[in-house]
């Protein structure tokens, strides 16, 4: 994304709602079976308060899970991306030439599908179901990792191919920044 | 339940499914380890 001056980039936790949801309900799990506990040994008059704070803990970190996932976390269900690919970073530089290398490509394989402004109202995606996304939507919404993987790899179950064996590492990359640069454009 | 949806690789069943319960088994050791006797 082409940065203007003063604007931020919007902070995306790489993980999923549902990924940190689950995560979220496992320590409330653990703080519930924590109070139980503590619950038991001070009915017993064993000691008892590290098993209370313990509970306190899980309950605090799960509520801090829970307050990502609602936030910050990415919100859309989408086809999984492992972990690492989620966390990798454009080694592209920041720069016009980049977009403009990228938008070379897009021109030449995914406007068919995707259109011009990325709308999916390309000529041919109203032959497809499910038809390509409103890339100005969604790509803001997920972290730069996915959308190389999915560029990548294809996405199963839709007609997005996988552009691994055709175009280059820097080449998808350089896609990734003109995606977002059409999601950054009024 | 979404265990199918999210895990897609051993680092997220790691993430997912490991942190909690590390988190849980290190604080049950603590809980329950004897503190030092009162002199």
């Amino acid at each position: 994304m082409v940065e203007q001056e003063g604007q931020a980039e919007a902070v995306i936790l790489p993980m999923t709602r549902d990924s940190a949801v689950q995560i979220a309900l496992l320590l409330l799990a653990g703080a519930l079976v924590f109070a139980g506990l503590s619950f038991f040994r001070w009915y017993r008059r064993r000691s008892w308060r590290r098993s209370a704070l313990s509970a306190g803990l899980m309950g605090a970190l799960s509520a801090v899970a829970f307050v990502l996932a609602f936030t910050v976390a990415v919100n859309v269900p989408t086809y999984p991306v492992p972990f690492t690919a989620r966390f990798a970073t454009n080694p592209t530089p920041n720069t016009l030439e980049t977009v403009a290398a990228g938008k070379a490509v897009y021109e030449r394989l995914c406007l068919v599908c995707h259109g011009a402004r990325g709308a999916g109202d390309g000529p041919a995606a109203f032959t497809m179901n499910p038809r390509p996304l409103d890339l100005r939507i969604h790509v803001p919404l997920h972290a730069e990792g996915e959308h190389f993987h999915w560029i990548s790899e294809g996405i199963p179950g839709t007609a997005m191919p996988g552009w691994r064996s055709t175009l280059s590492d820097t080449e998808r990359w350089q896609l990734v920044r003109y995606i977002q640069s059409l999601a950054a454009t009024p | 339940m979404t265990f199918a949806h999210i895990m897609s690789g051993p680092l997220d069943v790691l993430i997912e499914l490991g942190l909690p319960l590390a988190v849980f088994a290190g604080l049950y050791w603590w809980s329950s380890r004897k503190g030092r006797p009162k002199p």
